[in-house]
């Protein structure tokens, strides 16, 4: 556990970048910094490893004065991650990655089979390994970066905006990628970033902080979409934090109406003024259909032409923001539910999914 | 005055007649024109270093350097012949003082070639400032090192020929004698051996660089 103790750090000139800043960063999870540029978020992540010092308060590791340690020993033991991923242009991949081990004073012999284990681990070809860093990709060079932090199996891990300089889809890949590490190796990581939606989407808990590094709010990602603390929490999370508190929500828990589903083996004298929802033996959606949209077809609905369904959601598996969109995209209006087999198992409109986010908070 | 004897241009018997003193002279060439690079690097290393940590120092000890490049190298000669004779080494202390005008500068840009998050990185894995110094900085520099290193070896080479006004010049002793006796092959020989030398020595140098730093490759020339 990582403890900041009324942690404050103020400049010669003046300038206040820490006000006494308290929080706790639990072991094994993933606590989120983040907030508006000159916040004093990444000068927070940078006194765990002493690259800043403060000039009030303390910061423990477990239960320990980080001051007690030398600098560079103390970061030997953390894992660090910066947003230019900052590898050695005169190493080749695995000796990048073999660095802090190298440090520790491992013998190349000893750190390489390691290094080469990690490439793997991070998803990079090990092919790469005697490749230099200008022969990789942006979001090679990250991964490199990650693996290099993971090198000698710190219980710490510091990243401060390690995905923010490679392209958006490379970037969820990445996210997806350390989220799933993460589970594997259960590190303590401090992730600075000015991105809301992956503060959301990454952190176990996120710290907002404000100009003039002021701590506004530290709550779970739920709570902080849930009850902004003030304005400037408001404001920063956006207008559409209503949809994105969705995502926390499972769609098992929207409430379900019965679907009015019509078999696709029905004659088309059956579709009414509504919208029906043709299914196959198997019960699963094939499109909607109403009387207008047929004009004077004949014979089975296999025939006839059917409305797209946009997507259905999955009761098991996806959340309430997935059953929001599959309502919007629906030209009924009306999001439509399967099981895992891909049954319909009943349909919600968008006011039900919105009801659904109601529940929570009154429990709390 | 080489047209005017009927003389010409190359008798070239007298190149094998000559074969053992050209070599020696070749020999005392290249020491007295290399010995001096190295000497200047040695020199121009920890210099570079403590200017590019003390921003504040650095003009001040580039105009020095320049100032001292700007003083003709013949005077330097006369000036340093009343302390240390007519030697080597008479040649070798300016030639030192001249290469430090273009090795200090390129020791102080290859060390701000490093970028930020090069140097953030280091110190965050836990490199102390001399170990981040010796095994991520300077090796680095080397490639922009290199390239002061080429130019300074050229231009020693080319000025060595000078120091034969006071009998030091290594193959400018042939440029002086042939001039004086009017015989224009040893001044073509000793004239053609230079450039060779000094193209020979710019090819070795290129090529040191690309084994010592096969990563710089792809980032250009020099840097």
């Amino acid at each position: 556990m990582i403890t900041f103790d009324s942690v404050s750090k103020r400049y010669p000139d003046g300038t206040v970048a820490l006000d006494e800043v308290s929080l706790e960063c639990r072991t094994g999870q993933i606590t989120v910094f983040v907030g508006t540029s000159g916040g004093g978020k990444t000068t927070a992540l940078r006194t765990i490893n002493r690259m800043v010092d403060p000039t009030g308060g303390r910061v423990l590791i477990d239960g320990a004065d980080v001051k007690a340690s030398k600098p560079a020993e103390l970061r030997r033991g953390i894992g660090y991650v910066i947003q230019q991923a900052g590898l050695f242009p005169h190493r080749t991949i695995l000796d990048n990655i073999a660095t802090v081990p190298y440090l520790l004073g491992a013998s190349k012999r000893e750190a390489r089979p390691k290094a080469l284990e990690l490439m793997e681990r991070v998803g990079l070809d090990p092919a790469m390994a005697g490749r230099y860093p200008f022969q990789l990709s942006g979001g090679q060079q990250q991964r490199v970066g990650v693996a290099r932090a993971l090198a000698a199996d710190p219980p710490i891990m510091l990243m401060d905006e390690p995905f923010s300089a490679v392209d958006p889809v490379v970037r969820a890949e990445l996210q997806a990628e350390f989220l799933r590490l993460q589970d594997e190796l259960h590190k303590t990581i401090v992730f600075v970033t000015h991105d809301i939606d992956e503060a959301i989407k990454l952190g176990d808990k996120i710290a907002v902080f404000r100009t003039g590094g002021q701590l506004v709010q530290f709550d779970t990602p739920e709570d902080l979409l849930a009850a902004p603390a003030d304005d400037f929490v408001a404001d920063f999370i956006g207008r559409d934090r209503g949809i994105r508190r969705l995502s926390f929500v499972k769609a098992g828990d929207v409430p379900l109406r019965p679907a009015p589903v019509l078999p696709v083996t029905s004659n088309v004298s059956a579709v009414g003024e509504d919208w029906s929802l043709v299914v196959d033996a198997a019960n699963a959606p094939l499109g909607w259909v109403r009387s207008a949209g047929l004009g004077d077809a004949e014979g089975t609905l296999a025939d006839a032409r059917l409305e797209p369904l946009g997507h259905t959601f999955s009761i098991a598996t996806d959340s309430a923001r997935a059953a929001l969109d599959a309502a919007i995209l629906s030209p009924s209006g009306l999001a439509v539910a399967v099981d895992p087999e891909g049954a319909v198992v009943g349909v919600a409109e968008q006011r039900d999914i919105a009801g659904a986010l109601a529940e929570p908070e009154d429990v709390r | 005055m080489i047209a005017a004897s009927g003389e010409p241009l190359v008798r070239w018997y007298w190149i094998g007649d000559h074969g053992s003193q050209i070599w020696g002279y070749t020999q005392t060439h290249m020491r007295v024109a290399l010995l001096p690079v190295l000497f200047g690097l040695v020199i121009s290393l920890p210099i570079g270093i403590l200017c590019s940590r003390f921003n504040k120092a650095y003009p001040a000890v580039l105009a020095t350097a320049n100032t001292i490049y700007a003083i003709p190298s013949l005077a330097l000669f006369m000036i340093f012949v009343q302390y240390t004779g007519l030697n080597e080494s008479t040649v070798m202390i300016p030639l030192t003082l001249y290469s430090l005008s273009v090795l200090i500068p390129n020791v102080v840009d290859g060390l701000a070639s490093v970028s930020d998050p090069v140097r953030q990185a280091a110190t965050a894995m836990g490199f102390g400032p001399l170990r981040r110094l010796l095994q991520v900085e300077l090796p680095i520099a080397v490639p922009i090192v290199i390239a002061g290193v080429r130019i300074a070896a050229v231009s020693s080479i080319s000025l060595v020929a000078v120091g034969e006004l006071i009998g030091q010049g290594g193959l400018g002793y042939y440029i002086v004698n042939g001039n004086q006796i009017n015989f224009p092959t040893e001044i073509i020989v000793a004239t053609v051996l230079i450039v060779l030398l000094a193209l020979l020595t710019d090819t070795i140098l290129v090529i040191l660089q690309r084994l010592l730093t096969p990563w710089a490759r792809a980032r250009g020339r020099t840097a």
